[in-house]
């Protein structure tokens, strides 16, 4: 019986124009509202991601008066803290003689230990990585692009092409000549030779595709050759503290504080909060308001297309349709039109979404954050959509029901 | 033969207004026999709408029974009446109410849909017998905007037959029609009480009595025989 409500909804909708304007404003409202839940949805669940992996949202900084030595010693005991380390040797940027694939052989070099290097998917990991060497992305792009993160994928780096790869990183040594009475700094270029020797995931800490790990020491000579430390007991005042989640940062910074270091209270990698309310403020009003008018229009519907079949409704009476045989037909037609209206909509988030998937939001991927279109929260969405659109129509039905006998019959 | 179809004992009806209370039908007692036509004639507010209501089990009575094939059927709930209207009771209106988004063969098949003894090839075949005894074969695929005042009469017709019932109400079923529709759409109830059927009609037209075998009044809420 069912299926033969829902063919003469299918004939109704083929036959009346209106209904395709309908399913179109329907289709169209869904589509808003998909998208926007989308959005809502991969635009915190980036931040969630960005704040889990990548390790700037759980470093900070502190300005230290006692020696290095003794302050790292003393950070390190606080529960929570996973790394200590001087500020200025967090990363290099170097240039290499790396050719590959006509990259221009830019890399990010960092800081790297055993609390704060991903495990290593192929070749050493970071504990056994010696001077000269460094562990680098399985899908190495060594190119100074990657900032942008415009990825050309035919140039990534194999694993094969790279792994145990020697090449030369070029970087700048200050020296300090007295001449005339006076002292003249003078730049020369250095050559330090280095063999990737370990390959790891950079999506799991949002790494790019061209930063690689290597051993304190190659990292602290690197850098104090261009800036060399003016006090050899004292060669910096600032370090870094990583935290083992976010969730301690502010309570590892308070300590510090209680213990008389000067702390930066923003964590190396921020987010602005105030974009962050406001979008999410927007997107769930916009939200609230395509639900709002899906279901104003739903309801204007029903009532128009409801009072105006309550004759035939009455018609349907006298032939012997019972009240609930009435109601399942109505609701099957209206069921049957809110329906396609959705699956069209739905057949045009993934249109679009594969498009966004494919060329707009491609960078993301490098970074390792996946953006999904949340199928089955649609499919809820939709389903409390047609579950409200259900009840409202029983309680419409039901209320014209009542009239539908003298409806037809004129009364005295 | 027992040509006894419904019988009303003691029939009544009243409204309860806040004020009053009103009595539409007074103690009615009456036999519908298979076979014969009724014209049922009345001034306005004599509780002819009632009537049928109740006849058509749209509505309970206050008090009295309603008999069908012998078994009471009085106070029965939606679901049973419904049953009973769909196997038993064939309605025709003044207006002819057909889902205008349908073809007249598809309007015929609705009240069909909810008949489990009726299968879809069925259906079909019922469909287009109908059309074809009303003369309308020819415009099976037609929509009822296509159709005349008159042939949308047949269809509706049609459609109170599909089930193939025993009793036909109509309720002024020319009352939107001309005289030469008028005439056929009589003729056509008059075959159906030949055939069998218990055709139960209002009607403000003298035409009626042509070809009713029973003229009943009702007059302030008392059924009697009337002169043919």
């Amino acid at each position: 019986m069912i299926k033969e409500y829902v063919d003469d909804s299918l004939k109704y909708i083929k036959r009346n124009k209106k209904s395709f304007l309908l399913i179109l404003i329907f289709s169209f409202l869904f589509l808003l509202l998909f998208l926007d839940i989308i959005f809502i949805k991969n635009f915190h669940g980036y931040f969630d991601y960005a704040i889990n992996k990548n390790i700037g949202f759980r470093t900070f900084t502190v300005y230290i008066e006692k020696t290095p030595i003794e302050s790292i010693n003393e950070i390190k005991e606080i529960k929570n803290v996973t790394e200590v380390y001087g500020a200025n040797y967090k990363s290099f940027s170097a240039k290499t003689d790396l050719n590959i694939n006509n990259l221009d052989g830019s890399i990010d070099l960092l800081y790297g230990t055993q609390n704060i290097t991903p495990k290593s998917l192929v070749g050493k990991s970071i504990e056994e990585v010696k001077s000269g060497e460094m562990i680098c992305p399985i899908d190495f792009y060594p190119d100074s692009s990657i900032g942008s993160l415009k990825i050309d994928e035919n140039r990534i780096v194999k694993p094969e092409q790279s792994l145990n790869q020697e090449f030369k990183v070029f970087y700048l040594q200050s020296i300090r000549k007295i001449v005339d009475n006076k002292v003249v700094e003078e730049e020369k270029e250095l050559i330090k030779k280095f063999k990737i020797v370990g390959l790891y995931d950079s999506t799991l800490v949002m790494n790019f595709n061209n930063q690689c790990y290597i051993t304190p020491n190659d990292m602290i000579e690197l850098q104090d050759s261009l800036n060399p430390p003016m006090d050899d007991t004292h060669p910096f005042s600032f370090l870094h503290v990583v935290v083992d989640k976010e969730e301690n940062v502010e309570k590892t910074m308070r300590i510090l504080q209680e213990l008389g270091y000067m702390v930066d209270t923003e964590t190396n990698a921020t987010i602005d909060k105030e974009v962050v309310t406001t979008l999410t403020i927007l997107s769930n009003t916009f939200f609230v308001l395509i639900i709002g008018a899906i279901l104003l229009i739903l309801r204007n519907y029903l009532n128009k297309k409801i009072k105006s079949e309550a004759k035939y409704m009455g018609i349907l009476r006298a032939c012997g349709y019972n009240k609930k045989q009435v109601i399942l037909r109505e609701l099957m037609g209206n069921l049957t039109l809110l329906l396609i209206s959705i699956i069209i909509s739905l057949f045009f988030v993934s249109i679009i979404f594969l498009i966004l998937e494919k060329s707009l939001l491609i960078f993301l991927t490098y970074i390792g954050f996946k953006v999904t279109n949340h199928k089955g929260l649609l499919f809820i969405l939709a389903l409390i959509v047609i579950l409200i659109s259900i009840i409202m129509q029983i309680f419409i039905i039901r209320k014209s029901l009542e009239k539908t006998i003298s409806n037809i019959l004129k009364e005295e | 033969m027992n040509n006894k179809l419904i019988e009303l004992k003691y029939l009544k009806k009243n409204y309860e207004t806040i004020n009053e209370k009103i009595e539409v039908l007074k103690n009615i007692n009456y036999v519908f026999e298979k076979g014969k036509l009724y014209a049922i004639k009345g001034h306005s507010g004599s509780g002819k709408t009632t009537l049928i209501k109740i006849l058509g089990l749209m509505d309970n009575p206050s008090s009295g029974e309603y008999y069908l094939f012998d078994k009471s059927i009085t106070n029965l709930k939606d679901k049973e009446a419904s049953l009973y209207r769909m196997k038993h009771i064939g309605f025709i209106f003044q207006d002819y109410n057909l889902n205008p988004y349908l073809k007249a063969s598809e309007n015929i098949i609705v009240p069909m849909i909810i008949n489990k003894e009726i299968n879809k090839t069925d259906r079909n075949k019922i469909a287009n017998k109908l059309l074809k005894e009303f003369g309308l074969e020819e415009r099976a695929n037609h929509f009822p905007k296509e159709l005349s005042g008159g042939e949308q009469q047949r269809i509706a017709i049609a459609r109170a037959l599909a089930n193939d019932p025993d009793i036909i109400i109509a309720d002024e079923p020319t009352g939107n029609l001309d005289a030469e529709n008028e005439k056929i759409i009589f003729k056509f109830l008059k075959n159906l009480a030949y055939k069998g059927k218990c055709v139960i009609v209002v009607s403000h037209s003298e035409e009626i009595l042509e070809y009713a075998d029973i003229s009943l009044i009702l007059e302030n809420g008392i059924l009697t025989e009337g002169q043919r």
